[in-house]
């Protein structure tokens, strides 16, 4: 059998990952986010980066708290029903990062815009806000009405870190199905993305895939990395493998903010 | 006249629900039940033709409950899942007609703020953030807002941030209608050209206390008359859309404001 190079650790992968570059992380709110492939990140000692999520919670917390943040651009960062990130709000209020919040449209809309490979998307979305206007995008004329829209400009990160079900050693990346809500925004990142990096539950052989070929949401050719990381995505859910860890994300909250309390070793 | 948080939260469902109208499709985020429990009411109750897309999952029989549960148990209660990206062209098409926002602040304009209070470089309060707050008031035909806690600091005369702003888009074609009303816990405000407007009063609140708890001018028309309490049909739909008063979550608790609400 050939060398499959696409499979890796997680220390292989975080090595790929450089001081300064613009990483999206996948995953919403509670929802499959790549907790181990963040451990391995903060492991690895990395800096300044520039983070990007569509709706953040536990990884933005880690990162904030191994201070390898320069900024955090998303929709949203919070616990969901669990209320506020205190990292998070902690570090917003202390200017200890830049706080480039987005509007839903802005970011969902510059990712699609680098995934269809168009030099701007033109929308009607966030017309008179003041969360627009941080990113201080320009306006363009609809050529044939007049009207004027936003024009949101590509925004393509250096690398887009997910945690999915499973996938092959070639690549080919599995969810479970019917997939969860928001289940796209994972596969618009990659599709944005410049580098793509997928942890899963298991890797499966490529004859697996193709028995579940409905299955199948990115394809083999749009991923570089696959790191096998069972309850990777832990306590965060990863279905249909387990559900959200309430009780971990309790206790993170009780503790104040504790990371020592997401520490996947300790739970395994 | 005290009043419970299950009652304020009754009302309110039931108020948003009664601006529901024929042929809406109303989209509700997330950690939003009172929205999601005013949109299953109105579908119970008098706009049986009405869509609810929430989390993904369309018209999802079975009450709230069930919107939550994850997609592989809602076999046999959804007709079918929308992917989000398409649900985001259904909003900007203008296919999806509503949605229910619950902002931190708003104001006479109908400015919504779900993103900080003071600066951005050092905020003294940072909330979870938007999502798609600044976005739905400038393409949805309509925003209906709704603050469980009425006072000045939450309807000020004008927000610490504008995550959305309430005057809506208006092109050739489409044209969006901002955020035209809100529910609180106390009345509800319509806005009209810049201005807010008294519609109704709810029972256990007054002209004046609605007036002392706004941060900006109110008009209060001749004809503003009591929000009327749920009626038989529309406790029914609750009990049946949310049985386990999910929707009370969104309410804070009244220890030590019961005063402010009794007559």
């Amino acid at each position: 059998m050939a060398p499959n190079p696409k499979v890796v650790d997680a220390s292989r992968a975080a090595d790929t990952v450089h001081d300064g570059e613009t990483v999206y992380f996948g995953g919403t709110v509670l929802d499959r986010k790549p907790m181990e492939l963040t451990r391995a990140l903060i492991g690895a000692g990395r800096r300044d980066l520039d983070v990007v999520t569509f709706a953040g919670s536990l990884e933005i917390e880690l990162l904030v708290a191994a201070g390898s943040v320069r900024s955090v651009a998303a929709a949203y960062v919070g616990l969901g029903r669990f209320g506020p990130a205190p990292r998070y709000v902690a570090g917003v209020k202390a200017g200890r990062f830049d706080d480039l919040e987005y509007s839903e449209w802005s970011l969902l809309g510059r990712l699609r815009a680098a995934s269809m490979g168009i030099p701007f998307l033109p929308t009607r979305a966030g017309t008179g806000s003041e969360t627009l206007a941080i990113h201080d995008f320009a306006s363009v004329a609809d050529p044939y009405s007049g009207d004027t829209y936003v024009a949101l400009p590509p925004l393509q990160p250096d690398i887009a870190l997910l945690h999915a079900w499973r996938a092959s050693p070639s690549g080919h990346v599995q969810m479970a199905s019917p997939p969860q809500h928001l289940w796209d925004v994972d596969v618009l990142a990659a599709r944005a993305a410049d580098r793509v990096i997928v942890g899963v539950d298991q890797i499966v052989s490529e004859e697996a895939i193709a028995s579940t070929p409905e299955h199948t949401r990115i394809f083999g050719f749009e991923v570089d990395m696959v790191v096998e990381l069972p309850r990777g995505s832990w306590p965060t859910s990863s279905p249909p493998q387990h559900d959200v860890d309430e009780g971990a994300i309790g206790t993170y909250v009780s503790s104040g903010g504790e990371p020592g309390t997401l520490d996947l070793a300790r739970h395994s | 006249m005290t009043v419970s948080r299950g009652e304020i939260a009754d009302l309110m469902a039931v108020a948003l629900a009664r601006m529901v109208v024929a042929g809406d499709v109303v989209g509700v985020g997330l950690g939003t039940p009172i929205a999601l429990v005013a949109a299953m009411v109105a579908r119970q109750t008098t706009q049986h033709g009405v869509h609810v897309l929430a989390g993904g999952a369309l018209d999802v029989s079975g009450g709230v409950e069930s919107y939550l549960r994850d997609p592989r148990d809602q076999r046999g209660l959804t007709p079918g899942f929308v992917p989000h990206l398409d649900s985001m062209d259904m909003a900007e098409r203008q296919a999806m007609t509503l949605q229910f926002l619950r902002p931190a602040q708003i104001d006479r304009f109908g400015n919504l703020n779900t993103s900080r209070i003071g600066v951005r470089s050092a905020p003294t309060a940072r909330f979870s953030g938007g999502l798609a707050t600044a976005d739905v008031p400038t393409l949805l035909p309509r925003v209906i807002a709704y603050h469980p806690e009425h006072r000045p600091r939450s309807l000020p005369a004008r927000v610490d941030w504008i995550t959305g702003s309430g005057r809506g888009w208006a092109g050739k074609t489409l044209k969006a209608g901002g955020t035209v009303a809100v529910v609180t816990d106390l009345a509800v405000i319509e806005f009209v050209e810049g201005h807010g407007r008294v519609k109704s009063i709810h029972p256990w609140s007054s002209a004046s206390t609605v007036g002392e708890n706004t941060g900006f001018e109110l008009s209060l028309p001749e004809d503003a008359l009591p929000t009327p309490e749920p009626t038989s049909d529309e406790l029914e739909a609750l009990e049946q859309v949310d049985p386990r008063r999910r929707r009370d979550e969104e309410v804070p608790d009244r220890t030590g404001r019961d005063r402010r609400v009794t007559s």
